[in-house]
């Protein structure tokens, strides 16, 4: 089944399309939020497109609805819960990276975590600035490709009756 | 229906029915689950949204940059009134100002400071003391001409090191397009167009610090910029400029970033402006004043900016002069206070509770 067709088909559902908008709006928030991290004084420096930002939300919140009306058809929950978490961590992922600028306390103390010395993080940093919108757009495919795996099999064990995904009968 | 059928059958739905309200709980928990979080981080704190856009005239057109300033100009910083600080510093430290600068009331600092000699001693790290040029402790430098905060720091800085000595000339710059674009001081004329390099050094003289300032140059035109070797490009340029202040400044940046493993949290360097004031490590900017609450810097010139620095009546130059005080709260325990600046209360305040 093409890439589309799956989605298409997915979005029938007016609980998964209202699903997707709370999420959508939730994320947004989030990496806001995350972004604001980076600016302990309150000035909030944002050198990511906008349109990138929305992108993720949107990325985000189709595959943890993907996840949740994969839990209520009661698929595998582990999978769909994995990718659930997923999505929280590309959109927290995506507010650590569109925060970083000259000042980046936030990336900078992840970093120091991991057991680096100030010269790698110095040089992680400069990396992340120069491909910051590349990260982005990174974090983007990964969430639709996550999105397209879990719908594939979604639909592997479920089809649209009346808006609504059910199960196959067996 | 015998009574036995009708009875298994009432079985089966009532199992039907346990099962959709077992999914239904495990689907509303997760849901819940996940708003909590959301609500959790959203109640935690503000959400800011507003981007930088940059300013339509000044910015962009690169009006002045490069040009010294004039003897009026300069005169803004080398000779700014010692009352300004005073008044900046109380109004910090009785919290009648909005303080975006400094310490946050509870002391907590919007930007971390570090005393050297609180970093613990390595075998490859014996940089724990401040060093010194010419018998004086130094004033280092590390920033980018790309960089807001580096742009919008250099006022502050500029005012503090006025305040133990001269700058014999300074120059109109900007901070990158792709990172606020606001008019700045540069520390001397600066390469805006090349892909990649370092200016060291300054035109400031003074009898208590060396001024020593690393200014990584790149586009103006694009955005934040640092070379991608971090810290080592900056110790390299140093050994090939074979300047020994500068080759010493940044063995010691390094050396003070040196630690790995569980000793990792003592490193300071979190992006830039980062810059060493005697004995303390400042790891960011001590002033984000980017409003005068009409309007913000990147819709300023430089001649706003001075103009306000002159004649300050506004959050934006109070918040500059804050920054300025703790800078000069650093090099005066530096120097045991010797200088004239830190006899004021103010400065002496900022010490007290500053931790210095």
């Amino acid at each position: 089944m093409p890439i589309l067709a799956y989605f298409r088909a997915f979005f029938t559902s007016k609980w998964v399309i209202a699903t997707t908008a709370v999420f959508a709006i939730a994320y947004y928030f989030m990496i806001n939020y995350v972004i604001s991290l980076n600016a302990p004084a309150g000035f909030v420096i944002i050198t990511t497109p906008p349109i990138l930002i929305y992108l993720l939300a949107l990325s985000a919140a189709v595959l943890i609805s993907i996840s949740i009306e994969s839990i209520r058809l009661s698929l595998s929950r582990i999978r769909n819960e994995s990718t659930g978490a997923l999505s929280v961590l590309t959109m927290l992922a995506g507010g650590v990276i569109a925060g970083c600028n000259c000042e980046v306390p936030v990336l900078s103390s992840i970093l120091y975590l991991l057991a680096l010395n100030g010269t790698a993080v110095s040089s992680i940093i400069a990396i992340v600035g120069d491909y910051q919108n590349y990260i982005f757009v990174l974090l983007i495919v990964l969430n639709v490709a996550l999105s397209y795996y879990s719908l594939s099999r979604l639909f592997g064990s479920c089809s649209i009756q009346k808006g609504r995904i059910v199960r196959k009968k067996r | 229906m015998s009574p036995k059928k009708e009875r298994s059958e009432s079985a089966i739905v009532a199992t039907k029915r346990l099962e959709r309200a077992v999914r239904m709980l495990r689907l509303v928990s997760f849901a819940a689950l996940l708003i909590g979080i959301a609500a959790i981080i959203l109640a935690a704190g503000p959400i800011v949204a507003s981007a930088v856009s940059p300013h339509p005239q000044f910015g962009h057109s690169l009006a002045q940059i490069n040009q010294p300033l004039t003897t009026a100009q300069l005169e803004v910083i080398n000779n700014a009134s010692d009352s300004y600080f005073e008044k900046a510093g109380e109004m910090y430290l009785n919290h009648s100002i909005n303080s975006m600068s400094g310490y946050v009331a509870a002391g907590v600092p919007y930007f971390p400071l570090t005393k050297l000699s609180k970093l613990p001693s390595t075998s490859s790290l014996v940089h724990t003391r401040p060093i010194t040029v010419n018998g004086k402790p130094a004033v280092i430098y590390l920033g980018a001409i790309s960089c807001i905060y580096c742009g919008e720091n250099r006022w502050a800085m500029a005012l503090a090191l006025g305040r133990f000595g001269n700058f014999s000339s300074l120059y109109n710059g900007y901070s990158s397009f792709g990172d606020g674009d606001l008019p700045t001081l540069y520390w001397q004329q600066n390469n805006y167009t090349i892909p990649s390099g370092v200016k060291f050094g300054n035109n400031y003289t003074s009898k208590y610090v060396s001024f020593l300032s690393i200014e990584y140059l790149s586009p103006i035109t694009a955005g934040f910029q640092l070379p991608s070797s971090g810290l080592t490009f900056f110790q390299q340029q140093a050994q090939a400029s074979a300047n020994p202040d500068y080759i010493n400044a940044t063995n010691f940046l390094i050396g003070i970033n040196s630690y790995s493993g569980s000793q990792s949290s003592n490193n300071t360097f979190s992006g830039t402006p980062y810059t060493i004031w005697g004995k303390y490590i400042y790891g960011g900017a001590t002033a984000s004043a980017f409003s005068n609450g009409t309007t913000t810097i990147m819709n300023m010139t430089h001649q706003d900016v001075l103009n306000q620095l002159g004649k300050p009546d506004n959050v934006f130059a109070w918040e500059e002069y804050i920054g300025a005080d703790f800078y000069i709260a650093g090099v005066c325990s530096t120097i045991n206070n010797t200088a004239p600046i830190c006899s004021l209360p103010a400065i002496q305040g900022i010490e007290a509770v500053g931790g210095f």
